[in-house]
């Protein structure tokens, strides 16, 4: 073929430029040490490394979200387990009072433990996080949930548990509500609440102990005694629909209930059995110290407020259940979060690698590829210097 | 009688014009566009003398150019491919590089905004947060309106460059008609000689013409030739040109036209620098700009529609978020009715990212888009209470429109221009839940119920106290009326809200819905606001706000990409074609030292004839004496 000379300059010169701007673009890699500097270095690849960056960002964004979880039920344990010591102690003041060899004195002064530590309780449940949010009182963070009213401690919070985000699609609640700690308690047996009518005579205290909700059919009874010895069961519309002979500490089945009495009722004594309510952990410490308050000067007053502490003592047993629960499932909440970070820190520590190897530079490649191109360039300038020297021209 | 004195001289006379050529040649070694020449010799006539034939030497028959016009025609439309390729990739690559920039691109813009939202759902409370929010919701729209303005000055630094480029292609368009006529008009045309140089000339003019656009070229009477663009459309007749024009097009200086001569071509113009600007402007910019503008209007009708669910920290529903530009509409010069067009969007989900353009034919309205010039099917009648309805759009007609009529749209060209936020107070970013549900703490039974969820948040009772309340286990009463049958965990919807009770009531228990006020703790709005992020809320639900963004970033990288591609092998093509034609017309400076000496030497050889010449007459002479 034909060769033109400008051809061979121009051929000569391209190829040192190319070799120039591959070099030049080399060295900017080496600079940055990345491999993409800029989208129209690898259009691509952008793309993805913006998808890849967001990623992890968002990793990031579940990773703050699982610390402030963790942080926040922290708190909440902390305040859960001075709830916890204090339950304790009232039910130990409520073992105390129960004892024979406490006086009426003695009642009392356990009376007015008992108002404190319910004023303590009532502290824990307003806790406040250190962003100044009342942990227990749901969507209303910044109203005190537990204020006293004419009926005792009121709830003026709602039921609305915040929840965090901690993963795709995950959330988790990061509190609860002070209604489930604290309000929602039942009574009773917790499907049955068995109580002495006001009137009764006789010294028979009832309990409820073990009934089955799958078979109570949620309606009132009462069970009267005709003399000491027999008693009958009437319903709602006050027809006797069962008798039975008392036997004193023995089981009274009705409808799914188990009602234990002991004592001694006398003649024409009512025992009301109701389906179980919600009462407070503060009502009944407050009815307790009621109770304790009371003069048991007869044989009558002896009894109601041996009921009011034996109510009281398996209502304070709930109570403690219910802390308990809410531990555990705090305790595990915190558990599946050390497990999430970990997935979660290991899902960002692989889409970092990932972003790393898409858009950073592999230093060894880099280097060598430098001193190929610096190489050939060398070449080329050495190779058009022989080339142009190489003239007819010389020769004439 | 055949005298040698004066073949040898035509000899010398011959071997002198060959080494005034080849002089020639090696003075324009360097000279862009130049061919070789070189000299054809012939024998002049032989003489017949009555032994026979004797030859009279040599004549120049011609001395002519060293051209291919094919390796030339093929150069011209590689430098056309390479001039549009390398405007392309340019351009399309500093918008993908604002696109793609972290500082300033619009994922990372997106992705603090939700940042900040998720911050917000961890502390919805905190004034500090939602501050940040607002500082976040501000530097997403400036970051948008920064990328508009950007997107912008590059579309007016297009248009400038289309006028430079329309300037250029009409000079060089008058020079090749002027090197037509002299080339024509030069002494030997007529007998189909013509100047080396002058075509020379024109072959370097039609290349500086190709580089600005794609022409093509065919010779005509006379050695000139006829130049044409886009669909053959007379760019230079003879001595003649066709003017190129730029500016303001049918629908006024927003949508831009160049036209040959009053015909519009904007669109069959390709290659070179202009059709680079062209396609750039079409494919890459407007579309880009246009889903700039889809994206500003998505984020800003969901996000306002989910604030707009929530209370703020007073208690209030929280209004719009943010606010952004509407739809442009430009009439046509040519419009004989005083009617008008106004459009607005009624859904950001059903968009394209397209612009389109309303014909009417005097009874019925037919709208056309603009960028794949397939007709969209409308609904409406086009009046105020029933618009024309067709993809997202809402379009009123107002006046009289007369047949003919046509009106350009451009739904979401402006609308990032426009992107702000609206609320200034932090306490007005609504982050809670507008209601909260709650079961009666003189419940019996255990029965739940569930948060609820938000059906229409434009219902006037949405923040009406409702209680719900079991007659027996299997009715329930909402506000003391009514008789309802209660399936566990079936939907009560109620006021625009619907929510579910589970479990097993008994009779009398009770369960409120109240208005979430003072509910500063709640962040479910927040999180409904932050899982924005991930909800298709473009393409008809099946693309959201990120995927967009990598969309953008993706359809202009893989634009700018095949552009450098191509480009690369477009130029290696030019290269190599020419190399073919330099292989042709090139000068090869040792074949002109080798040509020299050989003209030397026959100029040499010739003038020793002629000496041999004068020996032979001196003998003569001397015989004589």
């Amino acid at each position: 073929m034909r060769i033109s000379t400008q051809m061979l300059f121009q051929q000569g010169l391209n190829g040192m430029l190319d070799q120039q701007a591959r070099s030049a673009k080399t060295l900017e890699q080496l600079a940055t040490g990345q491999r993409i500097n800029r989208v129209s270095d690898d259009p691509a690849a952008a793309a993805r490394i913006q998808e890849l960056d967001r990623a992890v960002s968002q990793q990031t964004t579940f990773l703050d979200n699982i610390g402030r979880t963790r942080q926040r039920l922290s708190t909440e344990e902390g305040s859960l387990e001075s709830a916890g010591t204090v339950v304790r102690r009232v039910r130990e003041l409520a073992v105390q009072a129960a004892s024979d060899t406490t006086g009426s004195e003695g009642r009392r002064l356990i009376a007015v433990e008992l108002r404190q530590r319910a004023e303590e309780l009532v502290d824990i449940g307003n806790s406040q996080s250190g962003e100044g949010e009342f942990i227990f009182a749901g969507a209303q963070s910044e109203t005190r949930p537990f204020v006293p009213g004419a009926g005792g401690i009121r709830y003026d919070g709602d039921s609305v548990r915040r929840e965090q985000v901690i993963g795709p699609g995950t959330t988790m609640a990061e509190g609860d509500t002070g209604d489930d700690l604290f309000m929602r308690i039942r009574n009773g047996d917790g499907v049955v609440a068995a109580m002495s009518v006001t009137g009764n005579t006789g010294t028979g205290v009832i309990r409820a102990d073990g009934s089955d909700s799958g078979v109570y059919d949620g309606t009132n009874f009462t069970i009267r005694f005709t003399d000491p010895e027999n008693y009958e069961i009437r319903n709602a519309a006050n027809t006797v629909v069962d008798t039975g002979a008392y036997e004193p500490g023995g089981v009274v089945s009705h409808n799914g209930t188990q009602l234990v009495i002991t004592g001694a009722p006398a003649a024409g004594d009512e025992f009301a059995v109701t389906p179980a309510r919600y009462e407070s952990t503060f009502a009944t410490i407050s009815n307790l110290a009621d109770a304790l308050e009371q003069s048991a000067n007869n044989d009558m007053a002896r009894t109601s407020q041996r009921q009011a502490i034996d109510d009281a003592l398996a209502q304070l047993d709930r109570n403690e259940t219910r802390l308990l629960e809410v531990r555990a499932s705090v305790g595990a909440r915190l558990n599946t979060l050390d497990d999430v970070q970990e997935s979660q820190e290991s899902l960002r520590f692989s889409l970092e690698t990932l972003v790393s190897d898409v858009r950073d530079l592999n230093y060894p490649e880099a280097i060598s590829r430098l001193q190929q191109e610096l190489f050939t360039l060398q070449a080329s300038q050495q190779a058009f210097t022989r080339i142009q020297g190489n003239s007819l021209f010389r020769f004439l | 009688m055949v005298d040698f004195l004066n073949t040898s001289l035509s000899g010398l006379q011959a071997a002198q014009r060959a080494l005034a050529t080849t002089s020639n040649n090696i003075a324009n070694a360097a000279t862009e566009g130049y061919s070789r020449q070189r000299v054809d010799f012939g024998t002049r006539p032989a003489q017949f003398t009555g032994g026979g034939f004797l030859g009279t030497g040599v004549q120049v028959n011609d001395v002519r150019r060293v051209y291919d016009a094919f390796l030339g025609e093929q150069v011209r439309s590689g430098t056309a491919g390479e001039a549009r390729l390398e405007v392309f990739a340019e351009l399309s690559g500093r918008v993908g590089d604002m696109l793609g920039s972290s500082s300033g691109g619009l994922s990372g813009g997106l992705q603090s905004f939700f940042g900040s939202l998720d911050s917000l759902a961890n502390d919805p409370a905190s004034t500090p947060v939602r501050q940040t929010l607002l500082g976040e919701a501000d530097s997403l729209t400036r970051r948008i309106g920064a990328l508009d303005t950007q997107l912008a000055s590059m579309s007016s630094e297009v248009s400038g460059r289309i006028d430079g480029s329309v300037a250029t292609i009409n000079n060089l368009a008058q020079a090749i008609a002027d090197t037509n006529d002299q080339i024509s008009s030069a002494p030997g045309a007529a007998n189909g000689n013509f100047s080396s140089d002058l075509l020379d000339q024109r072959d370097r003019l039609l290349q500086q013409l190709s580089s600005e656009i794609e022409v093509s070229v065919v010779p005509a009477a006379m050695g000139s030739v006829n130049v044409f663009v886009g669909n053959g459309q007379t760019l230079v007749l003879g001595n003649d040109t066709t003017t190129l024009s730029s500016g303001a097009g049918t629908f006024g200086p927003g949508v831009r036209d160049v036209t040959v001569g009053g015909t519009v071509v904007t669109g069959q113009l390709s290659g070179g620098k202009l059709g680079g600007l062209l396609d750039f402007q079409r494919e890459v910019l407007d579309t880009t700009r246009n889903d700039l503008g889809r994206t500003a209007v998505a984020l800003s009708e969901s996000f306002n529609a989910q604030h707009s669910q929530g209370l703020d920290l007073a208690g209030n529903f929280g209004g719009d978020f943010f606010a952004v530009g509407g739809p442009s509409v430009f009439a046509a010069s040519s419009n004989s009715g005083t009617g008008s067009v106004s459009a607005s969007i009624n859904s950001a989900a059903a968009l394209t990212g397209d612009d389109y353009q309303l014909q009417f034919d005097g009874t019925d309205y037919a709208l056309v888009n603009s960028s794949n010039g397939q007709s969209v099917a409308l609904a409406g009648t086009g009046t105020a209470a029933d618009p024309l309805r067709a993809d997202g759009l809402s379009i009123v007609v107002n006046g009289a429109v007369a047949a003919g009529d046509r009106f350009a749209i451009q739904p979401t060209r402006q609308a990032a221009g426009s992107f702000t936020r609206l609320i200034d107070d932090p306490a007005q970013i609504a982050a809670a839940f507008p209601i909260r549900t709650a079961a009666s703490l003189d419940n019996v039974s255990d029965a739940q119920v569930s948060g609820g969820e938000i059906l229409d948040a434009d219902n006037p009772d949405l923040l009406n106290p409702v209680t719900i309340t079991f007659t027996d286990p299997t009715t329930f009463q909402v506000n003391g009326t009514g008789a309802f049958a209660y399936t566990p965990g079936g939907d009560i919807d109620l006021n625009g809200y619907r929510l579910q009770i589970t479990g097993n009531p008994a009779a009398g228990d009770a369960f409120t819905v109240s208005p979430n006020t003072a509910g500063v703790g709640d962040n479910r709005n927040a999180q409904a606001l932050s899982g924005l992020r991930d909800v298709g809320v473009l393409e008809g639900g099946q693309r959201s706000l990120l995927q967009q963004a990598d969309t953008l970033l993706a359809s202009v990288g893989s634009a700018t990409a095949a552009a450098q591609t191509a480009l690369e092998s477009q130029t290696s093509l030019l290269r190599s074609s020419e190399a073919a034609l330099q292989s042709v017309s090139g000068v090869n400076l040792e074949e002109e030292a080798a040509n020299l000496i050989r003209f030397q030497q026959a100029y040499e050889a010739n003038a020793r004839v002629i000496q041999t010449a004068n020996t032979t007459f001196q003998s003569l002479l001397a015989a004589f004496r």
